[in-house]
């Protein structure tokens, strides 16, 4: 229960619902933020615009009608001088709203207050030029008062009104953003589930199919690898994957398969020779030829374990050439002369037919391993008697080496096979000699490092020929 | 009991032939099928033990042709091949046993055992006749419970005689079942060996265990 709550809280989807609900919330401030200090600024200024629109009309009407308010008289139109401000007033009060204060006073005092002041007088220090100002007075409003202070020639009104209803407003706005922005944002937070889930369902599929890919079933693919977008992407990025680990799966098996069978033999005769050594007492010339034939098995498997070893690490590209420059005839004569010790023991022999001289940039040890390789097989597979014909020319650019002996040949149908990797020719070939397949696939390997050719062609039960072809340059 | 080894890996075919000789059978050895073949109609064996990846003509080829040319002498294959598929081939072919390389001498020598019993041989690794007990494995030869000391060559004659209770053995087969075929027919080595093996044996109640039929061979009655 703890570990898959604590599975849940570490999932992609809870992050990404986690995310989105953040940047929602985040948003969702900055907005109502906004919203606020917008209609806070436009109240303002639409109140201030109000009240100054008010005090410029009054102003206006005073100095319009040339009264002199200070040494009024009663006349005919006006009978006290409040029905001559009234007068003035009107126009202005006509815009009034219900708690618009207006007070009107000159330099001697003052002269008109609207009534909803009663007792109170509107006290501005300095006051020298108009302004907007911010004014407080407990006994007029508890909200602050916007104020318009405007001065005429002698004459200075004033217009205000309380903030109130500007600040009820916010206030509601306040209110109503306080319900309104966490219902938002539980929503937006399931949204986030449900959109995470829905992006990330797939992603689930992928993780159980793959989770159940091992070295068994590497057959199987990932399905949703048609869709376009970047999870069919991952997809046939994992199949890709899943492809080369069983391409290199296979060869693993495959290499080990063929080393197990490539190293039977040996185990075989050491073992049965050592088991009949073991059954009874022997004379000791008896015992001196088995742990000899013991040693050349011992020989035999460290060889195939050797040539196993060389065509692993030169398919896994671990192999670098040592090239210099080396006579080509006298390495190939050298290698002769060895081989027709060999070569003695089934009263075979080698002819050599070598044109003139040439040097070549190689790597000796290993072509002479390959040429070793190669004549060794022919040794093996030639009839007894025979003789094995080795020949050297060159082309414009290459030298060729061909190794043809007289034997039991090669199966048309496995002519092109018996360079490839463990196979095993004719099944009795690589069994006896302790790897052929992986002597030739040796040989294979080192010409193609260097950039040459290995061919072979075979009448069955008769010639066959090996060709091997070398460049005379290279770009090394 | 003679026994056709095929193998086309010398040093295998080698240590087979000296173990199996220690068990006091005689052994043949061909390195390929045809060469095999050859051997098969020339003499006959009580089993053929044949490998199966040759040269010329494979284990299996082999057994396929032999069977064909009504040759029912037991097979046992050996081969590096573990797999089901390939053992299902090769005792599908007519082969009658299967032994994976590199294997126990002695799990060998027992199948040999195994497979010689088959047939109209007894099912027993103890053959008897009277008081007379040959134990297969041990090598040991008791006359109503007294130990008889034998050479290996009068051993593999009272073991064949024995195996054919109550049938006339000729000179001929005699020859063929106890010896290679670098031995050579024309003498009468085999009467002098009766006649070592008939000292050997002598019956207290007087009738000789190995009775000559005249003109036809040698017998061992219960």
């Amino acid at each position: 229960m703890i570990n898959q709550l604590k599975s849940f809280f570490t999932s992609s989807r809870f992050k990404i619902a986690l995310w989105y609900a953040a940047v929602f919330l985040i948003l969702e401030t900055i907005l109502g933020v906004t919203i606020y200090i917008y209609i806070l600024q436009k109240s303002e200024a639409a109140l201030d615009s109000n009240i100054e629109s008010q005090a410029k009309a009054i102003l206006r009407g005073i100095e319009e009608k040339h009264f002199d308010l200070e040494t009024f008289q009663s006349d005919s139109v006006y009978k006290s001088k409040d029905e001559l401000i009234w007068d003035i007033l009107y126009e202005a009060i006509v815009f009034n709203r219900r708690n618009t204060f207006i007070q009107i006073s000159s330099s001697s005092g003052v002269i008109f207050k609207s009534a909803n002041l009663s007792g109170n007088i509107i006290e501005i220090d300095r006051i020298n030029e108009n302004k907007l100002l911010n004014y407080y007075n407990p006994q007029l409003s508890e909200h602050t008062i916007r104020l318009c202070l405007l001065k005429g020639r002698g004459y200075n009104v004033i217009v205000a009104y309380p903030t109130e209803q500007i600040e009820q407003m916010l206030g509601l706005l306040k209110e109503l953003y306080l319900i309104i922005a966490p219902l938002f944002f539980i929503i937006s937070i399931a949204g986030g589930f449900v959109i995470s889930y829905k992006s990330l369902s797939r992603i689930d599929k992928i993780i159980v199919k793959t989770s159940e890919i091992t070295a068994r079933n590497l057959k199987e693919i990932i399905p949703g690898g048609n869709y376009k977008d970047e999870f069919g992407r991952l997809v046939n990025t994992m199949n890709e994957m899943i492809g080369r680990i069983k391409k290199s799966v296979e060869y693993m098996n495959e290499f080990s398969l063929a080393a197990a069978h490539e190293l039977k033999t040996p185990l075989t005769i050491l073992r049965g020779e050592i088991e009949i050594a073991l059954k009874s007492e022997k004379p000791k010339e008896h015992y001196i030829e088995i742990l000899k034939s013991n040693y050349e098995e011992t020989l035999r498997m460290t060889r195939i374990i050797d040539n196993l070893f060389f065509i692993s690490k030169s398919e896994n590209s671990l192999i670098t050439l040592e090239r210099r420059p080396v006579e080509f005839y006298p390495l190939l004569k050298s290698v002769v002369q060895n081989m027709r010790m060999i070569a003695k023991e089934r009263e075979m022999d080698i002819s050599l037919n070598l044109t003139s001289d040439i040097t070549i940039n190689i790597d000796a040890g290993l072509i002479k391993q390959a040429l070793y390789n190669i004549i060794d097989n022919a040794v093996k597979y030639g009839h007894e008697k025979s003789t094995i014909e080795i020949s050297a020319d060159e082309t414009t650019d290459k030298i060729n080496i061909n190794i043809t002996n007289r034997g039991i040949g090669i199966a048309p149908d496995k002519v092109e096979k018996i360079f490839d990797k463990f196979y095993r020719a004719d099944e009795s070939r690589t069994r006896k000699s302790g790897g052929v397949g992986l002597g030739l696939s040796v040989v294979k390997s080192i010409i193609e490092l260097h950039g040459g050719t290995v061919s072979v062609s075979s009448a069955h039960g008769d010639l066959t020929t090996f060709t091997i072809r070398l460049p005379k340059e290279n770009g090394h | 009991m003679r026994i056709l080894v095929i193998e086309d890996e010398k040093k295998v075919a080698s240590f087979i032939k000296k173990g199996l000789e220690e068990e006091l059978y005689g052994i043949d050895v061909a390195y390929n099928g045809k060469e095999g073949l050859e051997l098969i109609y020339r003499n006959e064996y009580d089993l053929i033990i044949s490998d199966i990846m040759m040269p010329y003509m494979n284990g299996i080829e082999f057994v396929k042709e032999i069977r064909k040319n009504g040759i029912e002498t037991p097979v046992l294959l050996l081969t590096v091949k573990d797999s089901t598929k390939s053992k299902v081939e090769g005792l599908d072919s007519g082969a009658d046993d299967y032994l994976t390389k590199p294997f126990s001498f002695d799990e060998l020598t027992a199948r040999v055992r195994a497979l010689l019993r088959r047939k109209d041989y007894p099912k027993e690794n103890i053959l008897k006749a009277g008081g007379l007990q040959l134990d297969l494995v041990a090598h040991k030869v008791t006359l109503f419970n007294e130990d008889i000391i034998l050479t290996p060559k009068e051993y593999s004659i009272l073991e064949y005689l024995l195996r054919n209770k109550n049938k006339v053995v000729s000179r001929t087969k005699l020859i063929e079942h106890v010896y290679d075929y670098h031995f050579d027919s024309g003498t009468n080595v085999i009467d002098v060996y009766i006649n070592k093996l008939r000292n050997k044996l002598t019956n207290k109640g007087g009738k000789p265990f190995i009775q000559t039929i005249r003109g036809m061979g040698y017998t061992i009655k219960d």
